[in-house]
């Protein structure tokens, strides 16, 4: 599959999320600023203006996290971020393949980057869906120390991840 | 914007609204962004151990060859995840076939091979290490290193040779071996050289019957001259303020061919050639014969340019020593004010000494609209310059002065004729 579909797929795919979350919270008001993110955002693919997506995948996200405090489902916020997260990185990817004079291996290099994206939004998306299910009430002391367990849990595996590759 | 630096923004951000808003949704936004970073750690690039191979079709070039240039990489490392290879060819040469980039990703002990040609002008060229970026999929991370290509670095590309004529030299000091220039001995050749009495030996069909029958009783006989090789040496005039340059184009490119064509040509006529490049320093190639030696040449003529030196800025400091006494002297110059005194001393000293002068006038009068002003400053110089050839060929010094319109190869052969009287005459003004 051709990465500008997947990549448009993709910022459409966060807008109208978003969009609907505000819509079903009652919020059809909000809806407005976001399809505007939206639209500037496709435009500035299509003309190549780069930092646009950078500044739209922040707004995105910042509204997913608005919206999750005033009451949006947080199934609509978390497919909002994550697909502008995927949006973002394909904008970037697609860059990167046209500034190279050749690229050898193209279609599998592609592939293989497509199925990475699809896979961490995936990971990420469930992830955090499942984080939002659980409800488990701990103090401020345990929340920092499994924070801080989890950040060093994180590092060793990633260090162990990186050796043995 | 580093793109790391803005999930950072955004992570901190989301952290920030969360704690202060008590939030667990928010934080949960955090989640695929962390994942995300995660997976760029995890298949980030390590420093990437790369063997590199170049190979150049040809250690030099003539002007209008390109060269076709092959690398052959190989990872030798864990897998690269995005590899972005450029080996920039260095300034000058013009790539017009292939790509000297490639974006690629590479399992370990992967290889593959890049190919690309190039053109470009007389020069010595160097490649640099080879830029090499690694990557993660994600761009997020990046390393950046220079690898080395062993084995062939840098090659030549030569001046363009021109065949020409035989350059009519005589100088007064000639070598053993048997050649094409006149030795001024008497012996087995082609020319007469001299009428002496009869030794035994002496072939009969050689005998001057005429003189025979003057002096009855004694036998003469013919004698011809003997042609041997001998020592030529080409001075190359490099000093900045003898060539002219304008609108990119320089005179001095002129000079380089026709030293090129000249060495060419002695060389082929079996001489011991030396050339001297006498610029902001002296380049010497050792005098030597055969094709060793036009190799020689062509890489020094290859790398010249010109330059300033306060030392060399005059001809005077000029080591002649470096050349064979009473050898032949070719001097490549346009010739600069000042000039005239030193030559004229060379020649003095028993140096046969030719000037083949590219013609600074004829090559600034291409760029320039012939006005009136210009047309008297053109006669003005062009008066001047026939006064400093006039003061030199009165010390029995050939002068060739190339109207560098037409190409050397054409101009010097229909000059040959001009030049041959000057060089008899000289044979009867100055003793041998």
């Amino acid at each position: 599959m051709r990465t500008s579909v997947l990549l448009y797929a993709g910022i459409i795919g966060a807008i109208f999320s978003l969009a609907a979350g505000y819509f079903f919270a009652d919020l059809p008001l909000m809806t407005a600023p976001i399809l505007l993110i939206g639209v500037v955002w496709v435009a500035a693919e299509i003309r190549g203006w780069r930092w646009i997506g950078s500044i739209s995948l922040f707004l995105l996200i910042i509204g997913s996290a608005v919206g999750i405090i005033v009451e949006v489902d947080p199934i609509w916020a978390i497919m909002g971020t994550v697909l502008a997260l995927a949006g973002w990185e394909l904008s970037y990817f697609r860059r990167f393949l046209k500034k190279a004079p050749w690229v050898r291996n193209e279609d599998q290099l592609v592939r293989r980057h497509h199925t990475r994206v699809i896979a961490v939004a995936l990971i990420g998306g469930v992830t955090a869906w499942l984080t939002t299910q659980i409800e488990v009430d701990i103090g401020f002391g345990v929340a920092l120390l499994l924070a801080i367990l989890s950040l060093l849990g994180l590092s060793r595996a990633v260090i162990f991840l990186r050796r043995t590759d | 914007m580093n793109r790391l630096l803005l999930l950072g923004v955004i992570l901190y951000t989301l952290v920030l609204l969360g704690f202060v808003l008590l939030s667990g949704g928010v934080l949960a936004l955090i989640i695929p962004i962390l994942v995300f970073i995660g997976s760029a750690l995890l298949f980030g690039p390590e420093k990437p151990q790369l063997t590199v191979e170049r190979e150049l079709s040809a250690e030099s070039a003539s002007l209008e060859r390109p060269v076709k240039v092959n690398l052959k990489i190989t990872n030798n490392g864990s897998r690269l995840e995005a590899f972005h290879l450029a080996d920039a060819p260095p300034e000058g040469l013009e790539l017009i076939d292939g790509d000297a980039e490639v974006l690629t990703s590479l399992v370990s002990g992967e290889s593959f091979d890049i190919e690309y040609t190039v053109l470009g002008k007389r020069g010595r060229y160097r490649f640099a290490p080879i830029h090499v970026w690694t990557s993660d999929l994600f761009g997020l991370l990046f390393r950046e290193t220079k690898v080395d290509a062993p084995g062939l670095f840098e090659f030549y590309i030569y001046p363009k040779v021109v065949p020409i004529d035989r350059i009519p030299i005589r100088p007064r000091q000639t070598k053993v071996y048997a050649g094409y220039i006149p030795a001024r001995i008497g012996g087995s050749g082609v020319e007469f050289f001299n009428v002496r009495t009869y030794q035994a030996g002496d072939s009969l069909r050689h005998i001057n019957w005429r003189a025979n029958a003057r002096h009855p009783g004694t036998f003469f006989t013919n004698e011809f001259e003997q042609e041997r090789v001998a020592d030529v040496g080409i001075i190359l005039d490099a000093r900045q303020r003898s060539n002219v340059e304008f609108r990119g184009e320089t005179l001095f490119e002129h000079s380089v061919i026709a030293t090129a064509a000249l060495a060419d040509s002695f060389l082929n006529d079996g001489n011991r050639v030396a050339v001297l490049r006498y610029g902001d320093f002296l380049d010497w190639t050792v005098p030597g014969y055969g094709k060793l030696q036009r190799e020689r040449i062509l890489r020094s003529l290859a790398r010249a340019q010109t330059g300033d030196s306060l030392v060399f800025d005059q001809l005077e400091h000029l080591p002649a020593q470096l050349f064979s006494p009473k050898s032949q002297i070719v001097l490549v110059s346009p010739l600069a004010s000042g000039d005239v005194e030193f030559l004229k001393r060379l020649r003095s000293r028993g140096y046969d000494l030719l000037i083949i002068s590219p013609d600074p006038l004829s090559f600034e009068m291409q760029f320039l609209e012939e006005d009136e002003i210009v047309k008297t400053a053109f006669r003005l110089a062009y008066i001047e310059r026939q006064l400093l050839f006039g003061q030199l060929r009165q010390v029995g010094i050939q002068v060739f002065n190339w109207q560098i319109d037409i190409p050397f190869d054409q101009a010097i052969t229909s000059s040959l004729p001009q030049l041959r009287p000057v060089i008899e005459r000289n044979i009867g003004i100055l003793p041998t």
